[in-house]
């Protein structure tokens, strides 16, 4: 009961928010701040989770009276962060895009398609255990095993078919498997 | 959690403990206060007290806005679309396999494929008949197809190779070893472009020399060659524009949807998304997002209409300037939420409430 109670209350919110109420937008910023910023700092890194949540919280405010169903809220305001958190991935570690071929060129692309997070960050000597991912199935662990998402609604978030979720999830699952090996080997 | 390793397990534990700044949330609303929002239509009420004058030149104003500045989700559709003129007729009923998808038209014939049996379908337009349906890939997986000018070309997973078969005998011409699992095919004047989607691989082949001839690091989820460029759509809403020669991206835009298809239309491209999204026309030469239409299933664009099949199993013409319905047919059986064009006729794919499935063919109304 007390969760639909929340449920009608977020809408509510979300229905005032979209009729220019900042107060009821500030309600929201509250409700779901520790939620994202977690899911941020997740994907870039706690140094620049907040940016990443400030932005996206500014933008679902500028174009909220263009969603058409406030149900969608949640999920949308998650998709417009994982968005952002994605492109700021790809321009942190942008890098050549062409790669000529040669006899062993798949090898070296799938090499290439790993895009490192950046240095350890020292304020919160957080080794990014996800470092090896790239962001797209990053993405998906993180909404899976984080917000603890059902894989349906990872893949309404993203945008993407379950089956294209279960094989993000598996290819992160292996290539995080793959350094937990080489890290005991070494 | 348990399948997580456990490097990556502690990394995501220590991440729930995180808490944002502590004047988060007033940081947040000072650039929310300074924020206007976008507002599709002007609040009219607003300009209560105004002459008449001023009035005109506020409705002048706000069709303006309607065409200039596309919106993320598009307001109440203007006209009933029982109250629209007819798109069309259907002329013509073929019965077919329920997973059958009509996805082009080219040397005379509508190809449809079938992702469960992994077959390609031949029909031919003047009298509904079918090929023996050949099998190109395997079972329970897209077929992805192009046709070009002189050929049909497939993917067939079972050993990762590109096949050239001719579109009149169905047989086979070439079969050339890729090494990818093809998703989608886009045909260029002279070049193919293999899209690998798991592995994020972009590959042009020329067929020619029977070769692949460059590798382009990219996810997406379809690809197209219209323009002189390859256009890229992914499900986080991104469409990229890549030359044609060296494989560079010229071009990115966030189109505000979880993009799945892209069609091509004169100038411009047509991104659609996977689920209710709006339909997205984008300039290709500026980039610029040109319109946002309604929610569609399926769309499809030539000699500069736009038609579309919506959720309601209505198959719909779009004004190309406004992505708007202009004339309207409700499909009978209920629409299945394919499209093509081809043959001057609008391809359409249906299935009753016994479960059988048809193939549409639908005269458009000149």
């Amino acid at each position: 009961v007390s969760g639909s109670r929340e449920e009608r209350r977020l809408s509510a919110l979300v229905e005032r928010s979209k009729r220019g109420d900042t107060a009821a937008f500030e309600e929201l910023t509250v409700a779901h701040s520790a939620d994202l910023f977690r899911l941020a700092a997740a994907m870039v890194g706690p140094d620049d989770a907040a940016d990443m949540v400030q932005e996206a919280f500014v933008m679902a405010w500028r174009e909220l009276p263009r969603l058409r169903d406030v149900d969608r809220w949640e999920s949308w305001l998650r998709s417009i962060l994982m968005n952002k958190c994605r492109n700021a991935l790809r321009t942190r570690s942008r890098r050549p895009r062409v790669v000529l071929l040669e006899p062993d060129r798949h090898a070296t692309v799938r090499h290439l398609t790993h895009e490192p997070m950046r240095e350890v960050d020292n304020r919160w000597a957080m080794h990014d255990a996800l470092g090896s991912l790239r962001p797209e199935d990053r993405a998906v662990i993180v909404l899976h095993y984080l917000a603890d998402l059902p894989l349906r609604q990872v893949a309404t978030v993203l945008g993407l078919r379950l089956g294209t979720v279960k094989s993000r999830l598996h290819a992160g699952l292996q290539a995080l498997r793959a350094v937990d090996q080489e890290d005991k080997l070494a | 959690m348990s399948s997580l390793p456990p490097d990556a397990r502690r990394y995501l534990h220590r991440m729930r403990s995180l808490e944002p700044p502590i004047d988060f949330v007033d940081s947040v609303m000072a650039e929310v206060e300074s924020t206007p929002q976008v507002r599709a239509l002007i609040d009219l009420r607003a300009l209560v007290g105004l002459g008449v004058a001023a009035a005109a030149v506020v409705v002048v104003a706000v069709l303006l806005q309607l065409v200039t500045s596309p919106s993320i989700e598009p307001g109440a559709t203007p006209t009933p679309l029982d109250q629209l003129p007819s798109a069309g007729q259907v002329d013509a009923r073929y019965q077919v396999e329920v997973d059958d998808v009509p996805v082009a038209f080219g040397h005379g014939f509508l190809w449809l494929t079938n992702a469960a049996t992994g077959e390609l379908i031949r029909l031919d337009p003047a009298n509904g008949s079918i090929a023996t349906p050949v099998q190109v890939t395997e079972p329970g997986r897209t077929v992805p197809i192009a046709v070009s000018a002189a050929s049909v070309w497939v993917a067939d997973r079972r050993d990762a190779s590109l096949v050239e078969l001719d579109p009149s005998s169905l047989e086979e011409r070439r079969r050339l070893p890729v090494g990818i699992a093809v998703d989608a095919i886009a045909a260029g004047e002279s070049d193919l472009w293999l899209l690998d989607r798991a592995a994020g691989e972009l590959v042009r082949v020329d067929p020619a020399q029977g070769a692949a001839t460059l590798t382009v690091r990219a996810f997406g989820t379809a690809v197209l060659v219209h323009g002189g460029s390859v256009w890229l759509v992914d499900g986080l809403g991104e469409l990229t524009r890549i030359d044609l020669a060296s494989g560079e991206e010229t071009g990115r835009l966030d189109v505000g949807i979880a993009a799945a298809r892209i069609a091509p239309d004169g100038d411009s491209v047509l991104v659609v998304g996977a689920s209710d999204d709006p339909v997205v026309r984008v300039d290709i030469g500026s980039m610029r997002v040109l319109a946002r239409g309604q929610p569609v299933r399926a769309v499809d664009a030539e000699g500069g209409r736009v038609w579309a099949v919506l959720a309601g199993s209505d198959l719909v013409g779009l004004d190309p300037v406004t992505l708007q319905p202009v004339a309207a047919l409700a499909l009978d059986p209920t629409a299945s939420g394919t499209l093509a064009i081809g043959g001057g006729f609008l391809w359409a794919t249906a299935i009753d409430a016994a479960g059988d499935a048809y193939l549409l063919r639908v005269r458009p109304q000149p």
